[in-house]
């Protein structure tokens, strides 16, 4: 179909540009005629004028007398074109040979300009066969037509306009993390937790959420939710992982490692997190023979051994079977797109505390450091959050320097 | 299918194009009528096809397509329907789309309706036509292609910035670049006379149409962008002297210009050449402004340098069509006839010294407005040109001007008698003098200068209505006479006086608003009162409301004047959700058509206050009721039945016409 159009719509501009050409010539007025149509207009004009009372006589006689020399004048130059015009009978037929052959040359041109140049082009800029994809056409396709984004999108819309559907919620939450969407699957989770009141999975599901938001750092109100999930079901063994993660990070190595034991103890022998857990365990004790360790530059196992950071990236299973240096690599990707960013465009205090906490979880304290520094810039004229920022690096042992 | 469609029919119209600018050149040149009569077809065909192109991509907009980038780029899908439209040009791609939609437009209409023009002439300024729109669809497609498709098109669109999601900025451009390009055509008309190096008896009858459509046009867009400034931005101004406006600006003073001294190579055969100059200038300055807004080079030098692809290719199309114009200028003009002498003090002269000042002016704001694109580029160093620049340069040079403007009509071609023209003008004079003493003597405070300006403007004014008055004798003949003489005034003359009327009137509105506007900014909660020029202002309270794509914080003021409730104003504050992006909504109340009261809300305080600024904005809506009016006169002058003109009789025809007379 689009072809077709394609190749009627380049016959018909070739057409319309030829035809011109193809017709019989026909003499052209000359230019001194126009001209002269002009005056006789003007005069005409000036007499209007006269009649009207805007210009008085002598006025007028003056105007008349001047387009009246350039009408004798334009006529004359149209009387000498005339009889130029006629002796030349016998070069007429030549002219007209090379009149022909002009024209058949601009007929070749045009027809082969217009096909090559369009379709060429065309070939090179567009994107011939791709439907137009109207976003209500493509909401409305049946749900095994849609990609995900467009399930996702009708679910949206659905919730929109429902926004105590749980199903639906519980749907698009894990979706959502799994496109990294983080904002949005916060917010699910927190309907789901809002509709189906507490629960195990709900409360555990959205502190997991919201440690992925924090760069791998269970904040205040992660740990929060973890606990209440872990006094729900002690054994549930999603909030003992987070929990246990927690400890290490506010540096209770020893009560970590303890946790993180009794984990493995109570799990199955072939659950995803063992690895993981072991991991941990051998990380900390690391931690605690030689607490120093962390800031020779040796960051790579260092870094990926602690553990704060490894849930962030994705969930528990995915975390426990990643290699050191996939984890390592999506740290390390997540804390410089967050770097990049508040560099750039800068950020709230917050933000930069996040980015801090995490440079140190790479065992970077010099980049740490720097970090302090430019966010104190950035922040320059926001007393409260260069506060903030100093009061977050005083508690990270963190050197500010300015 | 239709987005690719319109994407062909794109790459259709640069071949036409292409061939629209060599072959009726050729034919030109070679006196062949059928090489000749190609341009206008081609020209009618590519208005078709990028039409069709450009409603091709509105239909992608308005059923929100994200497999277009520029769709994505630039809409949402939950933005009011007109938005949709509107985003089309709200966005580089789609505005230059616009741009070239415009230039065939008016090709086409040179091709459709110049059957009165000399064939060669028609066939050069179709021509140089064809160039400009060959340079811009290739600008269009290579750089800026606003069907670029994404493979895999996202579920929702990044949204229109907000700040053009307002009815004021969506007319503005297309009024701007009808203005802007309809330039072009006089541009074209004199490469056209220059390359044939002849100028027909008529070139300034078939360009003046033109020229007044566009200046019109483009009057009415910079005022609507001056205005939407005014309400949209809230901080109550009108002209920042931004390179932005200062774009829209020049083209306009020196269209002006132009616009005169076509009057002059009309009536009078004088002033050819100057004219001829005027026209490349005035499109040149239209292309500079284009570049300057579309090349980025305005928001940073830097950022312009670092990705250049764009900037580049505009650059080199203005080093060519204004480089080539003025060369082509300087090699032919000395050929060309002069014609038509005057005394300095004569309707002729009047309108030099129009055009000398007008020149100089626009001289003025564009060293203004490149000096610090020329200072970043070269020393790194961000300045910005402000108003004291513009008011210590442009401000002297507008005053002679503005004081002349009523003389001009009332000189005599040839030869004039000033001291017969101020006579006639004893009444404007008085009446400026009257309200000037008036103004000064009996309003407090304002700057000394104030008295003044508005004196000016009431000279401007009742000159105007002078100039009418006696060309119909009114006071002098008997009446009836005087009204047959009205209904038989050329209506040239009616534009030009509701042209120098609304000069008057913005003027006089600039004057009135600046000098005594009164504010108010400061912190109010619900129950507060404040006072402004003896209006009060008592917000009542908030209320959230959302709709569309945002969300809008609605402040409640009720107004009071001596205790009598005036009216009751709703500001708001708008956050677009999607970019979440905050804009301000004023709420303005106009008294008698004139006076405004202006209210715009901003940030809301921690302890539930709201920053507040009130305006009293006397007279502010003369500044663009003159330009409404300038515009209306622009539209008398384009109806005016002599620029019509026919072509020749053919021969057999003359003879008989001349048997019968």
């Amino acid at each position: 179909m689009f072809w077709t159009i394609a190749v009627v719509l380049t016959l018909v501009t070739m057409a319309v540009a030829i035809y011109p050409l193809l017709r019989k010539e026909r003499k052209i007025e000359s230019a001194n005629a126009y001209d002269l149509t002009i005056y006789k207009s003007q005069l005409k004009e000036i007499d209007g004028d006269v009649e009207r009372g805007l210009i008085d006589g002598a006025e007028a006689d003056a105007a008349r007398a001047e387009v009246a020399r350039r009408l004798i004048g334009a006529q004359d130059a149209l009387d000498k074109e005339s009889s130029e015009m006629r002796p030349n009978h016998d070069s007429l037929s030549s002219e007209e040979d090379s009149g022909t052959s002009n024209l058949k040359f601009a007929v070749v041109v045009i027809a082969l300009l217009i096909p090559l140049l369009s379709s060429g082009l065309y070939f090179a800029l567009g994107s011939p066969g791709l439907q137009s994809q109207p976003l209500q056409a493509r909401l409305s396709k049946p749900p095994e037509q849609q990609s995900l984004t467009e399930l996702v999108a009708s679910a949206e819309r659905k919730l929109a306009r429902n926004p105590d559907d749980l199903v639906g919620w519980k749907g698009l939450a894990p979706i959502y993390a799994r496109m990294r969407r983080t904002e949005d699957a916060i917010v699910a989770y927190r309907n789901i937790l809002r509709i189906e009141g507490e629960s195990v999975e709900a409360l555990s599901d959205l502190g997991e959420v919201l440690v992925i938001q924090d760069a791998g750092v269970v904040n205040t109100e992660a740990l929060e939710l973890f606990q209440r999930a872990n006094l729900l079901d002690a054994k549930a063994p999603k909030p003992r992982f987070f929990l246990a993660i927690a400890l290490g990070q506010e540096g209770q190595e020893r009560e970590a490692i303890k946790k993180w034991q009794e984990l493995v103890d109570d799990s199955a022998e072939d659950a995803p997190w063992i690895p993981f857990a072991k991991n941990q365990i051998a990380a900390l004790e690391k931690r605690i023979a030689s607490p120093t360790e962390g800031n020779d530059g040796n960051a790579s196992s260092a870094a990926a051994g602690s553990g704060l950071a490894n849930p962030s990236k994705e969930d528990v299973q995915n975390a426990a079977e990643m290699t050191a240096e996939e984890r390592q690599q999506m740290i390390e990707g997540m804390v410089s797109n967050l770097a990049e960013r508040l560099n750039s465009d800068g950020g709230t205090p917050d933000e930069w505390v996040r980015l801090i906490r995490a440079e140190l979880v790479l065992n970077r304290p010099d980049m740490a450091a720097k970090t302090v520094t430019r966010a104190l810039d950035a922040l320059q004229s926001d007393v409260e959050g260069i506060e903030k920022v100093k009061a977050a690096a005083r508690s990270l042992g963190v050197s500010i320097t300015q | 299918m239709i987005i690719e469609l319109g994407h062909f029919m794109l790459v259709l119209a640069l071949a036409l194009a292409l061939i629209q600018s060599v072959v009726p050149i050729w034919g030109a040149q070679t006196d062949d009528n059928r090489l000749m009569a190609v341009a206008s077809p081609l020209a009618i065909l590519q208005f078709l096809f990028i039409g069709l192109a450009f409603a091709a991509l509105t239909n992608a907009y308005v059923t929100s397509d994200f497999s277009v980038q520029n769709v994505w780029e630039n809409s949402h899908s939950q933005m009011p329907l007109l938005f949709k439209f509107t985003s089309v040009w709200g966005n580089h791609e789609g505005s230059m789309l616009l741009w070239v939609f415009i230039l065939a437009i008016f090709s086409a209409l040179v091709g459709a309706f110049g059957n009165n023009l000399p064939p060669k002439l028609k066939a050069n300024t179709l021509a140089v036509q064809g160039w400009i729109t060959s340079a811009f669809l290739l600008f269009v497609l290579l750089t800026s292609n606003p069907f670029h498709r994404i493979a895999n098109a996202p579920i929702e669109g990044r949204d229109l910035n907000p700040i053009l999601q307002d009815i004021g900025l969506a007319i503005h451009p297309p009024l701007l670049y009808l203005g802007y390009v309809g330039f072009s055509i006089a541009f074209s008309f004199s490469i056209a006379a220059l390359l044939e190096g002849r100028i027909d008896a008529a070139w300034a009858r078939f360009v003046r149409p033109w020229v007044l459509t566009a200046w019109g046009l483009l009057t009415l867009g910079i005022a609507m962008g001056s205005y939407w400034a005014y309400y949209e931005l809230g901080w109550g101004g009108y002209w920042f002297w931004d390179p932005v406006e200062n774009a829209s600006f020049m083209p306009w003073l020196c269209g002006t210009a132009l616009l005169h001294s076509a009057i002059v190579m009309e009536k009078r055969g004088a002033l050819k050449v100057w004219t001829i100059l005027l026209s490349i200038l005035t499109f040149s300055l239209s292309l500079l402004g284009t570049f300057l807004v579309r090349s980025g080079v305005l928001t940073s030098v830097h950022a312009f340098a670092t990705d250049p692809s764009r900037g580049v290719f505009i650059l080199a199309l203005l080093i060519a069509f204004i480089g080539g114009g003025l060369s082509l200028f300087a090699w032919r003009a000395p050929m060309l006839k002069q014609g038509g002498i005057f005394s300095p003090i004569s309707r002729e002269g009047s309108l030099v010294f129009n055009n000398l000042f007008l020149s100089a002016s626009a001289a003025a704001v564009l060293i203004g407005t490149l000096y610090p694109l020329a200072l970043e580029a070269i020393t790194g160093a961000k300045i910005s040109v402000g108003a004291p620049f513009f008011n210590a340069t442009f401000g002297p040079m507008m005053i002679p001007l503005l004081v002349a403007v009523p003389i001009g009509p009332l000189l005599a071609w040839k030869r004039g008698d000033l001291f017969a023209a101020f006579q006639r003008l004893f009444v404007a004079l008085g009446a400026a003098i009257l309200v000037t003493v008036l103004c000064y003597s009996l309003i407090d405070g304002g700057s000394a200068m104030a008295p003044l300006g508005i004196g000016l403007a009431v000279w401007i004014m009742v000159g105007a209505l002078a100039e009418i008055q006696l060309r119909i004798g009114l006071f002098k003949l008997p009446i009836a006479k005087s009204v047959s003489r009205f209904v038989g005034l050329p209506r040239t003359v009616f534009g030009a006086a509701l042209g120098h009327f609304g000069l008057g009137m913005t003027l006089l509105g600039l004057m009135v608003a600046t000098a005594y506007q009164s504010e108010t900014i400061l912190v109010m909660k619900p129950g507060d009162h404040a006072a402004v020029s003896g209006y009060s202002f008592e917000l009542g309270g908030f209320r959230e409301h959302s709709a569309f794509n945002y969300v809008d914080l609605i402040g409640t003021f009720k107004v009071t004047k001596d205790g009598k409730e005036v009216t009751e104003l709703h500001p708001a504050k708008r956050v677009y959700t999607s970019r979440n992006m905050p804009t301000t909504e004023t709420a303005i109340y106009t008294i008698a058509g004139v006076t405004q009261l202006y209210v715009s809300l901003g940030d809301k305080q921690d302890d539930d206050g709201i920053g507040v600024r009130i305006y009293y904005k006397p007279w502010v809506t003369f500044i663009w009721l003159g330009c409404v009016v300038m515009f209306i006169g622009g539209c008398f002058s384009l109806s005016d039945r002599r620029l019509r003109i026919g072509a020749p009789a053919r021969k057999g025809r003359a003879k008989e016409a001349a048997g019968t007379a």
